[in-house]
């Protein structure tokens, strides 16, 4: 199986990779798409363009192929280079770059692969990276380690909703308890912040509906009960029904900016530093 | 400007015939909100309450703050924003905009109010007939604080304008923040450069750029131009001007965008330039319908010193870089921006430019429209409050008595007259008409009467003259 | 990316003002993009380009152009039927930066209205209107 690895003239993520493939002693072929591998990635892509991603700033580099898996961005290709397909859902693709790492998720996927999740994170700090890490509740265990290691830079939690809503927006069975440590956890961090989308959900009638300022303002309880204070960056954010999966929620009118302000006053009654996402 | 340094206070002149008649409200320096009748006899006195400005209601309600964040951490942050009683009990009030908590300080819930704020059912803040605000319900539109960094504008933190509007009960429906038009604004390279380097730093909360300034916002309401077709000019949208930027602009409710402006320069076209720069302005506004002079804007327009630009003798580095000595009062057609009216210190019957500081307020002020076709003007610095008639006669005159003890100025920020109904606690008062004294004669005790007490005739000499180019500097041309 | 003055912008070929050319060739219509649109791509890596039949009014968009830094809509200068479509750009997309007015052209229309080109800009004109 060979692999491929595209890259861009100067691109100092690129290197980190080459370096981490160097070291395990793994065969693979480098083409610069500035320099003298343009053509071969124009083949590639237009064998392969409905599975490149491609971020706000154009397509995410480098690019990682086995003929088989394409992995993209510093994150996603060392944890594929290292555990294969175990840490998906645990890693995938970021948007933020220069000494910045994102697409790390402790709740994306497999807790039993824990260890393998947390050697990448250690290698990509290693190398003087950044590292942003995302967490929803789940898996608090895995949290508590990157915290105990000094792993995380930033911690970005996504209070999904109060608890009652926890399972149903995220359509999995979830511990109250995992996610309330959770919770209490994030502000040890130096750089943190709380975030809540106003999700859609399918209530008991069956109905499709926006969350409403109150279950927000109940999800802000959540954290001020859990941590003792109403003092955390909060964010709430509006949800984008085009990026949807589901068909029903596809077809929603997105919130606008002036029915957000709702859920910030609902929200402030517990978080007093509640704000709106610009 | 040459002020004497004895001189009558309270009301000056007063022609009852030919006012407008109606209690008059303003902020008294350090001592409250001040409600005065056209002699000038003090009818109510709110102690203590701040106001930033105090507007009157009808029914003798009253509209200020109840304090000011310490300057030491906030610039110009009122507390909250409340509506208080005849008997001074406080029946409204808003202050849930941000979480403060200063050093030393309360932690508490603030409005960060400043310049303005607006209550439903009359756009522009002042008495027009068959507008009244609501008393008892209603919105309230709020000119607020928001701290924010915007690489955009300066990597400095800025305090920035924001404007919203919150029910009856609290709950803010709709938010607009000035920083995020930045790119609307038109200002040219030199201005964006000294604006990156110095937003209008002030030392307040450890420092912030006090870049646009807002101090004036209110509703546009019904207007012949929308009715003929101009979207600009929805009912709903706001006017607005920032005072560091001599811009005056108005916003699109639906969209938050910029759709009519004036500056930040006024050498861009031909109209500008017939109008003359507008520097440091305060309260401009459309005069509503139902007043002389409806869809037509008024402004004052301060002079002193305001603007980014590029660095002149009058501005080392380019910030507030246009500068003048003199103020206007000006009325313009938003459409051709002709100048409609104006009160400018030649209309006021001073000779220009030798005394034309003598009308100048360089920062506060405001101009009222009223029924008959007169205007209130606050010429706020030496706390001059004036009602002049369409054709520039002075028609009443107050000086403010009333001098700070933490700043020694009698300065009045706005003043508003209100209809005499609006206070059914009292009754009409009486006016009495008070002439103008003729300062030539006018004495204190222990000075000498006019006259002479010896005149010489010196033979040979010639009658004086007047003429062109008698004095060092030219007069300015009509 | 290069300056406008750097860019060609040949005479005897009119332009659309989403950075479409249009060349009439006897009763049909040439269209490619133009050197500015290609400048601002990078290195084109996929063209996707309508069918034989396929119709598309003015200023529609008939097709998209990726680089590894963005995709880009391409918009018809003419209303009209897609008679032909330049099948070396699947192979070789490489030609439109290398040759924009020549080898990269994209597709052949068969126009509703030909009279329509004369609302077309000049070279001139093009060129003032990115200097805009």
């Amino acid at each position: 199986m060979s692999m491929t690895l595209f890259t861009s003239t100067g691109c100092l993520r690129c290197k980190i990779v080459k370096r981490f493939m160097e070291e395990r002693g793994l065969a693979y072929e480098e083409k610069d798409i500035k320099a003298d591998g343009r053509e071969a990635f124009q083949k590639f892509y237009t064998a392969n363009r409905k599975s490149v991603y491609r971020g706000p700033e154009g397509i995410e580099f480098p690019v990682f192929f086995d003929g088989v898996e394409i992995r993209q961005g510093l994150g996603a290709v060392i944890a594929y280079l290292h555990s294969g397909k175990k840490l998906d859902g645990l890693v995938s693709v970021g948007t933020l770059h220069k000494e910045w790492v994102d697409g790390l998720h402790v709740s994306g996927g497999d807790p039993a692969h824990a260890q393998e999740f947390l050697s990448v994170l250690r290698y990509l700090k290693g190398n003087n990276m950044k590292l942003r890490v995302d967490t929803n509740g789940k898996n608090s265990h895995i949290l508590r380690q990157v915290f105990d290691e000094g792993l995380a830079s930033q911690v970005v939690m996504d209070v999904v909703g109060p608890i009652n809503l926890y399972g149903l927006i995220l359509g999995e069975t979830v511990d109250a308890h995992d996610i309330k440590e959770s919770i209490a956890l994030i502000p040890r961090f130096s750089e943190y912040r709380f975030e809540t989308t106003v999700a859609p959900l399918i209530d008991q009638l069956g109905k499709v509906r926006y969350m409403t300022p109150r279950e927000v303002a109940e999800a802000a309880r959540l954290i001020e009960e859990s941590t003792g204070s109403k003092k955390h960056p909060y964010l709430i954010l509006s949800f984008r029904p085009e990026k949807a999966a589901d068909p029903l929620f596809k077809a929603l009118m997105p919130i606008t900016p002036q029915e957000l302000l709702a859920y910030r006053t609902a929200a402030r009654e517990y978080l007093v530093f509640a704000d709106i996402e610009k | 400007m040459t002020y004497p340094s004895v001189y009558p206070t309270g009301v000056t002149i007063y022609n009852p015939a030919k006012c407008w008649n109606g209690y008059t409200i303003f902020q008294a320096n350090e001592l409250g909100a001040l409600l005065i009748d056209m002699n000038g006899r003090e009818v109510q006195l709110w102690k203590g309450l701040h106001g930033f400005p105090n507007k009157l209601l009808p029914g003798g309600h009253v509209m200020g703050s109840l304090g000011q964040r310490n300057t030491a951490y906030g610039m110009q942050d009122q507390i909250d924003l409340v509506q208080v009683d005849w008997e001074g009990k406080v029946v409204w009030k808003f202050n849930r905009y941000e979480y403060i908590e200063d050093p030393g300080e309360t932690p508490q819930w603030m409005a960060r109010q400043h310049h303005d704020y607006q209550r439903e059912g009359n756009p522009v803040g002042y008495y027009v007939p068959g507008m009244d605000p609501l008393v008892d319900r209603g919105n309230t539109l709020i000119l607020v604080h928001k701290n924010i960094k915007n690489p955009g504008i300066s990597e400095k933190m800025l305090l920035d304008d924001t404007i919203i509007e919150v029910t009856w009960d609290g709950e803010i429906v709709w938010e607009w923040t000035c920083s995020d038009h930045i790119n609307e604004y038109g200002f040219s390279e030199p201005a964006k450069n000294i604006l990156a380097r110095d937003p209008n730093f002030r030392p307040a909360g450890g420092g912030m750029g006090d870049w646009m300034h807002i101090n004036s916002m209110s509703a546009l309401g019904p207007n012949k131009w929308y009715d003929a077709g101009d979207q600009r000019f929805h009912p709903d949208n706001i006017i607005w001007d920032g005072r560091e930027t001599n811009i005056i602009a108005i916003t699109d409710k639906k969209t938050g965008e910029i759709v009519w402006k004036l500056g930040p320069d006024y050498d861009t076209s031909r109209e500008l330039k017939r109008m003359g720069w507008i520097i440091g302005q305060h309260h401009a506004h459309l005069i509503p319908r139902g007043l002389p002079g409806e869809g037509n804007i008024l402004v004052f327009d301060n002079g002193g010193w305001a603007g980014y630009g590029s660095p002149n003798p009058g501005s080392p580095t380019g910030i507030k870089s246009a500068l003048r000595d003199y103020s206007r009062v000006l009325e313009i057609d938003p459409v051709t921006l002709k100048i409609i009216w104006q009160y400018t210190p030649a209309e006021a019957g001073y000779v220009m430019p030798y005394d034309s500081n003598r009308f100048y307020s360089p920062f506060i002020s405001s101009a009222q429209r009223l029924p008959n076709g007169n205007t209130l003007i606050t010429e706020g610095s030496g706390g001059r409050i004036i009602e002049v008639t369409a054709r520039h006669e002075l028609v009443w005159e107050y000086i403010s008595p009333y001098w700070g003890q933490h700043l020694n100025l009698n300065m009045v920020y706005r003043s508003y007259r209100a209809p005499y109904n609006w206070v059914p606690q009292l009754d009409r008062p009486e006016e009495v008409p008070i002439e103008r004294i003729d300062v030539k004669t006018f004495r204190v005790p222990g000075a000498a009467l006019p006259g002479r007490m010896k005149e010489t005739v010196v033979k040979g000499t010639l009658p004086y003259a007047g003429g062109d180019n008698a004095l060092c500097v030219g007069q300015t041309e009509e | 990316m290069k300056k406008v003055e750097e860019l060609s912008f040949p005479d005897g070929i009119l332009y659309y003002k989403e950075h479409t050319w249009a060349k009439k060739e006897g009763g049909l219509i040439r269209v490619g993009i133009t050197d500015y649109a290609q400048d601002q791509l990078g290195d084109i890596i996929f063209i996707e380009l309508p069918v034989i039949g396929d119709e598309f009014a003015t200023g529609n968009e008939f097709g998209s152009a990726e680089s590894p830094k963005t995709v880009s809509s391409l918009y018809m200068p003419v209303g009209g039927i897609i008679e032909s479509v330049n099948n070396k750009l699947e192979g070789s997309p490489d030609l439109v930066n290398s040759d924009p007015y020549g080898a990269g052209w994209m597709i052949m229309v068969k126009p509703y209205d030909l009279s329509k080109l004369a609302g077309l800009l000049s070279s001139d004109g093009y060129v003032s209107f990115l200097k805009e």
